[in-house]
Order: structure tokens, then C-alpha cells, then sequence
């Protein structure tokens, strides 16, 4: 019982810390100056560094989900419709969600352990003390780099995953590249498109914001850096379930009406 | 100028979470005036100079800068306030993703229009003042503990403030670069900047301070010029010299 409360505490503690915080980084957005050079150098840390492990992770799934759907569609003479479904799987789920919990221990972990060292050795205060505000240089750019470079990543690792689904097609399946792909692209809505990229920059805003809270309230001692890590962690993709969770039901009951659409 | 109060503080108590750290504490620095604060570790010193830029906020009081009330202030005032008060951090805080050269240039490429060639020069000059030549591509990380306290405080004299906050200046520095340093500061002085210092070091304190109050439990015991405290307390200075614990409280001491 009195764990249940804490973690209650614990959770209106950090929803209190994250409406705060998103309102401060909105209130110091649109003064000036802006870092942009600050901000292209996080999104070439976040992005460059994350490449790596967004092909291995986008070539893999596209092996394992095509080679999964396609023999078992194949016993049913259906396998031609195995581009739809990995279309569809990819910017339902596995692009757009999966990939985002990855990022999310790979960049989220960096941003709170980057900047939970920083409020550590005071390096929070010198910006203060020259008079330079630290929330717009150090963590207005972390949270627009997220903001960019994640969906970014998203369709790199969608795209990849369609061209080693069109491969695995062809060399499992016999079907043919071109067809494969044209049917793929030819499958969803306009809005469905619009709603996973929409969905990653949602959850690319929820993995900056806990990262950045989490990060900023370090203050005993660097044996808190590793929890406030873990926590940011754990948090972004408690958010990220509840949030896809959300939009998801939101999209098909109010923009979507059916879900006839995605049927075709 | 001279003659006026340019640091105001008055019926000033801070505390952390219960522990009442500063007790009604009220004092005023004049312009171009040098004040030192001596007392124990862990009195509250550089709390109280946290405290003067808004880095941390008093429980009760008030800290007035050139008229200005820094504790009514929110974060975008005291940004303005900090460009005219530098503080130099007892460990330096450097950036440690720069190396100190943009350490130094920070400043100035953030409040000024200068252009790089003259950035680089200051800094080249002011690297020159702390002996520190060759050190611009250097990160902190590859820096000596004294190396890095003379970057912190050759970082806070970039934007040439009107008043500095020195904490504990000379400590890891060796004899000659606090020698150094003793010259800078009064080099300083004499342009006309106003500063607190706070520091361990009671040859440094004498040769630079106009006034130097004598903290201890949180509470200041005596405040004079360094002739009046020397001569009125010497009780209580040469047993903090000597090293006796609460030394510079005369209730501690009276048995
Ligand atoms: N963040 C903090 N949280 C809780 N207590 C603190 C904090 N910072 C300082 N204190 C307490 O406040 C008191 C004053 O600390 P402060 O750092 O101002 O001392 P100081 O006079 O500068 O000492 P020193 O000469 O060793 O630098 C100390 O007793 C310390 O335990
Ligand atoms: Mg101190």
C-alpha cells in the first residue's frame, strides 16, 4: 500500500516537473538568441551516432516480419498481400514505436546522464553566472535535435525495412521487387502516413522532455546519474505505450472512422 | 562614486531544507571597495555569494545590487545583473565539452558583437595575465587543479564586470601564481572594481581587502579594516590562524 503511494507521488511529482518544464522551454523558445549550431551539432550526435543500430534494427525486423508473414500467408495462396501488411505494420508499429524505444535508451539515456553531470559540476550555474540562460542553450537544442532527428531516423529505418522486406520477397517468395514495392506504396492513406510521423514526433517530445527532467534533477551525487538514467528510460517508454495506446485509439474512433480503410 | 553602496544586504537568512545555514546577516559593500569574508568552512560562505547573483534563493532578506532587489528578481533580470556581477566558482565549473579557449570566448561571443580576431585576443591577453599561454586547445580534463582555478576566474573577468565574487581564489595555487593573482586583483582595484572575496588565506586578506568581516556560525562577529580587526580581535584571529575549532566566536572561546 505505502509502495503504491509512492510511486503516485513519485508520478505527480514528475508530471508536475514536466508541465513545468515544457512551459519554461516554451517561454524561452522565441527570445533570442537561438543556438542553431547547437542544436545541428545534437542532431548530428543523436542522429549519426544512432545509424548504426537503426539499420541493424530495420534490416532485421524486415527480414523476421516479411519472412513470418509471408510463409504463413503463402499456405493460404495470399502472399502477394504481404507488402500491405508490412507497410502497414511498419508505420503502425514497428517504425514508429519500436524503433522509438530503441532511440529512446540510445539518445535519451545520453541527454539525462549529459546533463545530469553538467548540474553536478555546477556547469549549470557558470551559464547562469555569465548570464546565459543554461534551458536555452544546453536544453532548448537537445529537445529540437529529438524533435527533428527521430522521426528522421523513423523514416530511414521504415524505409530500410520496405527494401529488405522487397529483397526477402523475392528471394523467399519469388515475388517480384518492383510489384512488391509499388503495392506497398500504393496501400496506405494519405493520413495514415501522416499519423505515424506525427506519432514519432509525439514521442520524440516525450523522450526529450523525461530525459532533460530527469536529467536536471540530479543533485546528491554521480551514484544518482546511473538511476535518473534508468528512470528516464523506463518513464519514456512508459509514455511512449500510453501514449501510442492513446492516439491510436484516438485516430481510428475519431479521424479514421472504421477501419475498413486500411482493409483494401 | 565612491561612498556608495553598491552591494546591500540586509536581514538576510538562508537556509537548506530545515538547517538554518545564514542568520540575519546585514552588511554593505561600497563601490570600488574590496570586502573579504574569513570564517570556518561550511559557515555559509559561498552561500552567501550564491546568493548575491540568485543562484540560490535566501529564506528571508533582502540583497539589493546597485539599488535592485536580486531576491524580487526573476530569472531574466538576474541574467542582466549577472553580466555586471561575476562570480568565479570555488572549483572553477568549467565547461568541460570546451576547451578554454572557448571556456574564455563564451563570454564574449555571447554578450558582445566583437569579432573572432579580437575575442582572440583578449583571450590570448587574459590567458597571458594567469600564465596559462598554450593552453587554449586544451579541454579541463587535461588541466591541473590550479590550472583550472585560474581559468574560472580568467573567465568571469572576460566581460571586465563591475563587481567579482572570488571564492577561495588562491586555494591550489602555488605561491607564485597566488602572488600571480594577488596582482590582477589589485590591478583590478585600482580600475575601480568592486569585489568580495572570500578566502582561507590571511596575507592575501591583508593585502587586499578595505574591510574584512569575520564570519562564524552563521552570524557576522566583527567587520573593520584590516588594522582595527587585527588590532580589536586579534584574539579571535589567531586562534582561527591557529586552527582552534570556533575560534572566531568569543562564546566558544571565553573558557
Ligand atoms: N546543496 C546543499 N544542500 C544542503 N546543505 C548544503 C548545500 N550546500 C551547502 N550546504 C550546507 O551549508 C553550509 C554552508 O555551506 P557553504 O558551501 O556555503 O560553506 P563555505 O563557507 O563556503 O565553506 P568552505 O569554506 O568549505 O567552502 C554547510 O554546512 C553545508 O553543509
Ligand atoms: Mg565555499
Amino acid at each position: 500500500m505505502i509502495f503504491f503511494i509512492n510511486y503516485l507521488k513519485d508520478g505527480l511529482k514528475f508530471f508536475k516537473g514536466f508541465f513545468s518544464l515544457v512551459t519554461l522551454i516554451f517561454s524561452e523558445l522565441f527570445k533570442r538568441p537561438f543556438y542553431y549550431q547547437l542544436m545541428i551539432k545534437n542532431m548530428y550526435d543523436f542522429g549519426y551516432r544512432s545509424l548504426f543500430i537503426v539499420t541493424a534494427f530495420a534490416v532485421s525486423t524486415g527480414y523476421v516480419v516479411t519472412l513470418h508473414i509471408g510463409l504463413s500467408l503463402e499456405k493460404y495462396g495470399a502472399k502477394l498481400y504481404v507488402s500491405k501488411i508490412m507497410i502497414i505494420s511498419l508505420f503502425a508499429e514497428i517504425s514508429t514505436v519500436l524503433i522509438v524505444f530503441i532511440l529512446a535508451g540510445k539518445i535519451g539515456s545520453g541527454i539525462t546522464s549529459e546533463v545530469g553531470s553538467m548540474k553536478l559540476t555546477e556547469q549549470f550555474d557558470a551559464f547562469k553566472a555569465l548570464g546565459i540562460s543554461p534551458v536555452k542553450r544546453v536544453i532548448i537544442p537537445k529537445v529540437l535535435a529529438c524533435l527533428i532527428i527521430i522521426p528522421i531516423l523513423c523514416i530511414i529505418s521504415s524505409m530500410i525495412s520496405l527494401l529488405v522486406s522487397a529483397y526477402i520477397g523475392k528471394l523467399y517468395l519469388q515475388l517480384d521487387y518492383i510489384d512488391f514495392l509499388a503495392r506497398a506504396l500504393r496501400t496506405p492513406k494519405l493520413g495514415f502516413v501522416i499519423f505515424g510521423f506525427f506519432k514519432t514526433m509525439v514521442f520524440a517530445f516525450f523522450i526529450a522532455i523525461t530525459s532533460c527532467y530527469y536529467g536536471l534533477n540530479v543533485e546528491k551525487g554521480s551514484y544518482e546519474i546511473g538511476r535518473a538514467t534508468m528512470r528516464a528510460i523506463v518513464v519514456s517508454f512508459m509514455l511512449i505505450i500510453c501514449g501510442d495506446f492513446v492516439l491510436t485509439g484516438f485516430y481510428y474512433s475519431f479521424i479514421h472512422f472504421g477501419v475498413e480503410n486500411v482493409r483494401n | 562614486m565612491l561612498g556608495t553602496n553598491l552591494i546591500e544586504i540586509k536581514n538576510f537568512h538562508v537556509s537548506y531544507g530545515k538547517k538554518l545555514v545564514l542568520k540575519n546577516l546585514s552588511f554593505h559593500v561600497k563601490a570600488k571597495e574590496c570586502l573579504t569574508l574569513l570564517g570556518e568552512s561550511g559557515v555559509g560562505k559561498t552561500t552567501l555569494l550564491r546568493c548575491i547573483i540568485g543562484l540560490k534563493r535566501p529564506t528571508n532578506g533582502e540583497i539589493f545590487v546597485e539599488g535592485e532587489n536580486v531576491v524580487e528578481m526573476d530569472e531574466e533580470k538576474l541574467l542582466a545583473v549577472r553580466k555586471k556581477v561575476a562570480y568565479a566558482f570555488q572549483n572553477g565549473a568549467l565547461f568541460d565539452s570546451m576547451t578554454v579557449f572557448e571556456n574564455l570566448a563564451l563570454p564574449l561571443t555571447e554578450h558582445t558583437q566583437l569579432s573572432f580576431q579580437t575575442i582572440k585576443k583578449r583571450v590570448k591577453k587574459e590567458l597571458e595575465e594567469f600564465d596559462l599561454q598554450g593552453t587554449e586547445k586544451l579541454y579541463p580534463s587535461e588541466l591541473s587543479g590550479g590550472m583550472k582555478k585560474r581559468v574560472g576566474i580568467a573567465r568571469c573577468m572576460m566581460l571586465k564586470p563591475k563587481v567579482i565574487l572570488y571564492d577561495e581564489p588562491t586555494v591550489s595555487l602555488d605561491p607564485y601564481n597566488t602572488a600571480n593573482l594577488v596582482k590582477t586583483m589589485l590591478k583590478l582595484k585600482k580600475k575601480g572594481t568592486t569585489s568580495i572575496l572570500v578566502t582561507h588565506n590571511m596575507s592575501v586578506a591583508m593585502q587586499i581587502s578595505d574591510r574584512i568581516a569575520l564570519l562564524s556560525e552563521g552570524k557576522i562577529v566583527a567587520i573593520g579594516t584590516p588594522e582595527t580587526i587585527e588590532k580589536d580581535y586579534n584574539v579571535l584571529l589567531k586562534n582561527f590562524m591557529k586552527g582552534i575549532k570556533g575560534g572566531l566566536s568569543y562564546e566558544k572561546i571565553s573558557h
